[in-house]
């Protein structure tokens, strides 16, 4: 994973639970990192360890832990350089969601790291459509509902998004359905 | 097989396209450009949305014809936007044909104009280019960082290095900056000097603990002063108890006469001075010349020391002196009694040592004085 992400679950963790405890939760599941760095590639199991160790000490439940990362991800790479590619990739949630594929594969290009996973959209009406989402990595799923509703949020909409297929559970993929509401005023 | 899309087709895959007829009226448009050009209508002349600003050609077909082959920039009148792209002309229905797409000009917003990715054909690589100038943000950002850091560092660098060189000689700190970790060098010939305050621990009971530092930060302060105006080495003060050398750690040959001229200042600015409080302040000055170690020993509070009998000597002089005068010993006699005039006191009984000869130094030879004087 870039450092980018970890940095991100970093700034998260020190907003809502305060610095001490991200020391800690550093501490045991980071010891011999000093500084994330954006560009730099970090092994999966730091990611993971790190959110794992937040719900262990903060005691919230590791899915909702990984919802609310989930959007705050998006809001953190709004002003962490990606404002720009954020804001051009649709001026609807459809249009935006239907598009962050794309987005994706044009940003492995630079990253050739990068192993970015992929959305696309079906049954897309006036205010719903379905999501499917594919990842090479294990159990970040549950960051999926939080993303598209930091994604609502960039557009000044709401959605709700309920999870109607599941990968642990024997499907090919994640499968989500998302409603979103009318654009709210300015 | 002879296959090409079909219009609809088409539009999707070059959304920045237009057709013109042989007057250059617009025929056809993608469907990027109308939100490029919000009044766009079909029919009027391009020139009124568009400029060919590359080649510089006039707006012709027959001109057009001539630079098929070139490279075409098309500037948008309204908002300075540039298309970039090839021109081609069919022969047989006189018609213009343009595809092109967006010059990702670093000021371009393309938020500005309500362009998506959708707006995009999937193959080209105009949108690549928005990545890249991101990532090129991104990097700028971060090299900030390191230049900021990086003053940071070189300031607190600075702080530690003026630290370091007020606690040890120059040479010495760039010895233990290169790494060497025991610095032991030896002196063949060197001077030190010792100064104890006499009656300081009954006047400690006098004074407060205040008056005396006070009393000792005036006095010290001063002989650091002697310091630099004799180019001697302050090795600590420990108490009321102040210790120089002379000839470290850079060798010289007049060790002896720099640390005697100190002495010398020392003790007139002490005799000078009005007694502190009504408490008479004097002491005794010690000084022995010899062999020496000298250097850093330990990585915990480094402190330039000096080892050696040289060392001891001196400061059994001290010890064994007289309030007010500096009693010296013959090392440091015979090496300075050209320049000096030395009253003997005849033996003096050295702890460890048993009886040794030693003088007072009273002050520079007059004769001397004279003969430095008319060269």
């Amino acid at each position: 994973m870039y450092g980018m992400v970890n940095l991100a679950i970093q700034e998260f963790i020190s907003q809502r639970f305060g610095d001490p405890v991200w020391q800690d939760i550093k501490k045991r599941a980071a010891p011999d990192i000093s500084h994330f760095l954006t560009m730099e590639q970090y092994p999966d199991d730091v990611t993971v360890g790190m959110v794992n160790v937040a719900a262990e000490i903060t005691g919230e439940k590791l899915p909702s832990l990984l919802d609310a990362i989930g959007e705050f991800w998006v809001e953190f790479a709004l002003r962490s350089g990606y404002g720009e590619l954020l804001r051009i990739i649709g001026t609807t949630l459809p249009e935006t969601l239907s598009n962050l594929d794309n987005m994706h594969t044009r940003v492995g290009l630079s990253f050739p790291d990068l192993k970015p996973p992929s959305f696309w959209c079906t049954e897309v009406t006036d205010h719903s459509l379905i999501l499917h989402y594919q990842s090479e990595r294990e159990g970040l799923g549950q960051m999926v509902p939080g993303t598209v509703r930091g994604l609502a949020a960039m557009l000044n909409t709401t959605a709700s998004v309920q999870q109607i297929a599941d990968r642990e559970d024997g499907a090919d993929h994640n499968r989500y359905l998302v409603t979103f509401g009318t654009e709210r005023e300015g | 097989m002879n296959y090409s899309p079909n219009s609809a087709q088409f539009a999707l895959i070059h959304p920045f396209h237009m057709v013109m007829d042989n007057r250059m009226l617009l025929q056809q448009a993608g469907p990027a450009i109308p939100k490029l050009v919000p009044g766009l209508q079909i029919g009027s002349p391009l020139t009124d949305f568009f400029q060919i600003s590359r080649p510089r050609i006039s707006p012709t077909l027959e001109a057009v014809e001539e630079l098929q082959g070139s490279a075409f920039l098309l500037r948008c009148v309204e908002n300075g936007v540039i298309l970039k792209g090839q021109m081609l002309v069919d022969e047989s229905r006189r018609l213009i044909f343009f595809v092109g797409s967006l010059v990702m000009d670093d000021r371009l917003e393309l938020v500005k104009y309500g362009l998506t990715l959708s707006d995009f054909p999937i193959h080209d690589s105009s949108m690549d280019q928005v990545i890249f100038r991101q990532q090129r943000l991104i990097n700028k950002k971060l090299e900030d960082l390191v230049h900021e850091r990086t003053s940071e560092l070189a300031a607190e660098q600075a702080k530690s290095d003026s630290l370091l060189h007020a606690m040890l000689p120059a040479g010495i700190v760039e010895r233990l900056k290169l790494g060497e970790t025991l610095i032991a060098d030896k002196f063949t010939s060197a001077t030190v000097l010792f100064a104890d305050l006499v009656g300081f621990t009954p006047l400690t009971m006098e004074l407060a603990a205040t008056e005396i530092i006070e009393l000792l930060e005036g006095l010290f302060s001063h002989f650091d002063s002697l310091i630099a105006k004799y180019g001697v080495e302050k090795i600590r003060t420990i108490g009321d108890n102040y210790m120089v050398a002379s000839g470290v750690p850079v060798p010289r040959p007049d060790h002896a006469q720099a640390l005697a001229h100190m002495a010398l200042d020392m003790s007139e600015y002490i005799h000078s001075r009005p007694v502190y409080r009504d408490k008479r302040v004097d002491f005794r000055i010690g000084i022995n010349s010899g062999p020496l170690i000298a250097g850093v020993i330990g990585d915990k509070k480094y402190q330039y020391d000096l080892w050696g009998d040289t060392v001891n000597t001196a400061s059994r002089m001290e010890s064994s002196g007289t309030a007010g005068k500096i009693q010296i010993t013959r090392a440091t006699y015979e090496l300075i009694k050209e320049e000096f005039a030395c009253e003997p006191r005849g033996k003096v009984t050295v702890k460890g040592k048993g009886e040794l000869e030693t003088w007072y130094l009273a002050g520079v030879n007059p004769r001397h004085r004279m003969s430095t004087a008319t060269p």
